[in-house]
């Protein structure tokens, strides 16, 4: 069941750009695998979902977006964030609940909002699809040329959100593509348990709108699908469901791996660890000479640093008080 | 003296009404998982595995199932693990459970019972911020045809959700997440604690505090404090909100003269407006200070310092009788605090 796809590079990519794609992805493992250490230690005080293994579709994504496109993300932000150009600093601070996070420290690692970088965060399952759509119709009536990315989990198909959004963007030909990550399960149920049909994406044939099935796992394929759908909503020729399969490594919410409590066996867990994201395409690019070893050694030392800066940007940034708040409500 | 928690006593309450009526069952997110909503559906699912209904995330047509399997003669118990959900059902909450006997001219029943768990850490430090620690309440309150209870002992957990299961109307049964570890004495045999009535909890003359739900712990507090420095507060439970104990209240009220409110919600329209409002037309005139304590008008915030500030404490109650009484309020860090440990962090979901 669990084969991975082949990487497969289409004419119109670079060697720039393809270790462009696995800078974007080490980036936001290497944040990650420090945030779940923050987690481990106990300093982080809000529910934190992480995105280990979900790291090529968030950056499939964000590498066909313009800064001005918009994309709505879920309680599980990190990953997708960080792809659409999300400033570091502000997340971590954010996560810390500091005030000089991109939410002011409030709304913690669940709200995960950066309205200059049109990003928006929703924790409510299905909240967001709607607004994207939005988004996409704001748009169109501006004569602007841009699109709007719905973020959302396999969970989110169950809801009516996304039943209605679908049609009204089919209808209105909404510049919008509508991108599930679809990981198999919600919280600890698995896609068997709620679903009659496992393809997710088939929901969105019964509106007319296309709609494609890919690995998730794959960065090539996520670009390529993301490219294909970016280009139909800026050419005004309507909306695209894309479902991406994937699969999150560690706990519904929290840094631990879960298959340690028997939430999920432990063989499909190490399946899918061995086909990482990451690791899966970086050995792709050695094989194929389009980067070396001293190369990423270099991108690690560079992240790091990024990565201490940012700590230190939240480690100077104070709580934020409640009187400063009254004037935002 | 049987001690056993608050979530223990819903789940004991969930597995009796089940075993004693093939019509009950539970449905709702997370309701088979391992961790079985706090423990509060465990003992149901091990016993009746055909009875406890997993669900996807649908909150909306799933309301209106639970409300058609109860019209065609069937009992749910509706679990939402967040309060926040329950907007998500709004239509049928509102539009078509809360309006189903009225519709039909009185004829129609809909005994569904839907469980919402308010996610609030008392001391604060839980930073589940805007979207998954709101208390809501009032809302469902100011609906005619909802029923609404918030129990604060884990008797009346246990009590109050046999009430509402054999009730034949809607009722929106809201716990507190801090208060799922509370232990209290809980009789083995099933017991129903009458919906509408308010509990005593202490006797006094100077001030009545109404607490509901998890603002109880803090009142507990402040009552000894209280007396402390003189003053002797009667200490009532809320209990339910909708229908609310009235004739108690006022008697209380006719005494003391004074009241105060501590309620888990917002200030603006929330149940500390309606229940002082009502004493203000009945007793016109012989109030001589009346006082919401309550989340300021504001969503909640996220963070370990700010929640502490947003969230009213012992210390709040406290002053509150001493402004009614021209004394000068106290800040006393020991009132602050919570008489119960805070909830470790790996729970807070
Ligand atoms: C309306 C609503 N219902 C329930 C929840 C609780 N909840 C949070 S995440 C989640 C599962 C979401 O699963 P999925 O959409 O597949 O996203 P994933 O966590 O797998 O990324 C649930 C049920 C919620 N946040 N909002
Ligand atoms: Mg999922």
């Amino acid at each position: 069941m669990i084969q991975m796809s082949k990487f497969k590079k289409s004419a119109d990519l670079d060697n720039v750009k393809m270790v462009d794609f696995y800078r974007q992805m080490l980036y936001i493992r290497m944040v990650s695998v420090a945030l779940r250490q923050s987690a481990l230690k106990m300093e982080l005080k809000c529910p934190v979902h992480f995105s280990f293994g979900q790291e090529a579709t968030a950056v499939g994504v964000g590498m066909n977006l313009k800064k001005k496109d918009a994309i709505v993300i879920t309680h599980r932000s990190h990953a997708p964030y960080l792809a659409k150009g999300g400033d570091l600093k502000k997340m971590i601070a954010e996560i810390y609940n500091k005030k000089d996070g991109t939410s002011g420290g409030i709304g913690g690692s669940m709200h995960l909002n950066s309205p200059e970088k049109n990003i928006f965060c929703s924790a409510i399952v299905s909240g967001g699809i709607s607004i994207a759509a939005g988004l996409a119709l704001s748009f169109r009536m501006k004569r602007k040329n841009n699109v709007a990315v719905a973020f959302f989990g396999d969970g989110a198909v169950e809801e009516g959100g996304l039943s209605e959004t679908l049609n009204f963007a089919a209808l209105k030909k909404l510049p919008m593509v509508f991108f599930c990550e679809n990981n198999m399960y919600a919280v600890n149920s698995h896609i068997s348990e709620t679903k009659a049909v496992h393809e997710v994406s088939r929901i969105a044939r019964a509106y007319d709108l296309p709609a494609i099935r890919i690995d998730g796992n794959n960065i090539l394929e996520v670009y390529k699908a993301v490219k294909t759908a970016v280009n139909r909503a800026r050419n005004s020729r309507g909306s695209t469901f894309i479902e991406a399969t994937t699969y999150r490594w560690l706990e519904h919410v929290g840094p631990r791996f879960d298959h340690i409590s028997g939430l999920r066996p432990e063989k499909e867990v190490r399946k899918w660890i061995s086909r990482c994201p990451l690791k899966s395409y970086e050995k792709y690019l050695l094989k194929k000479t389009i980067i070396n070893n001293k190369e990423i050694s270099k991108f690690k030392v560079n992240i790091e640093r990024r990565i201490k800066a940012a700590w230190e940007y939240m480690d100077r940034s104070p709580y934020p008080k409640l009187k400063q708040l009254e004037k935002i409500i | 003296m049987r001690l056993i928690s608050y979530a223990e006593a819903i789940n004991e309450a969930t597995f009796q009404l089940m075993d004693k009526n093939p019509s009950v069952f539970v449905m709702g997110l997370g309701v088979t998982d391992k961790s079985g909503v706090f423990g509060t559906t465990l003992k149901a699912r091990a016993k009746f595995p055909d009875r406890v209904i997993g669900l996807p995330i649908a909150e909306n047509a799933m309301t209106g199932i639970a409300l058609g399997a109860a019209a065609g003669g069937m009992r749910p118990i509706f679990t939402h693990q967040r309060m926040d959900f329950l907007p998500m059902a709004m239509d049928q909450i509102i539009n078509h459970l809360a309006k189903w006997k009225f519709s039909m001219g009185g004829k129609g029943s809909a005994p569904v019972v839907i469980r919402a768990i308010i996610g609030q850490g008392v001391g604060g430090g839980w930073g589940q911020a805007c979207q998954h620690a709101q208390s809501l309440q009032a809302i469902f309150a100011h609906i005619p045809g909802l029923q609404v209870v918030m129990p604060y002992t884990a008797f009346d957990a246990k009590g109050m959700l046999i009430a509402s299961v054999c009730n034949d109307a809607p009722v929106i049964f809201i716990e507190h997440r801090h208060l799922h570890g509370l232990k209290g004495d809980v009789p083995r045999k099933m017991y129903e604690v009458q919906l509408g009535k308010a509990a005593k909890l202490r006797t006094g003359k100077d001030v009545t505090i109404v607490g509901l739900s998890a603002m109880n712990i803090k009142i507990k507090i402040a009552v000894d404090e209280l007396s402390k420095y003189g003053f002797d507060a009667e200490w009532i439970d809320l209990r339910s909100l909708k229908p609310w104990d009235e004739k108690m209240i006022l008697k209380s009220v006719r005494k003391t003269k004074r009241l105060i409110v501590a309620d888990t919600g917002h200030k603006s329209f929330g149940a500390g407006s309606e229940i002082i409002a009502t004493l203000a037309e009945k007793l016109a005139g012989k109030l001589k200070g009346v006082k919401r304590i309550s989340l300021p008008d504001m969503p909640v915030p996220a963070g370990p310092t700010i929640e502490k500030e947003y969230y009213p404490c012992a210390n709040d109650i406290i002053n509150a009788v001493f402004e009614m009484y021209g004394k000068k309020p106290v800040s006393n860090r020991e009132y602050m605090k919570d008489s119960e440990p805070e909830v470790d962090f790996k729970e807070a979901f």
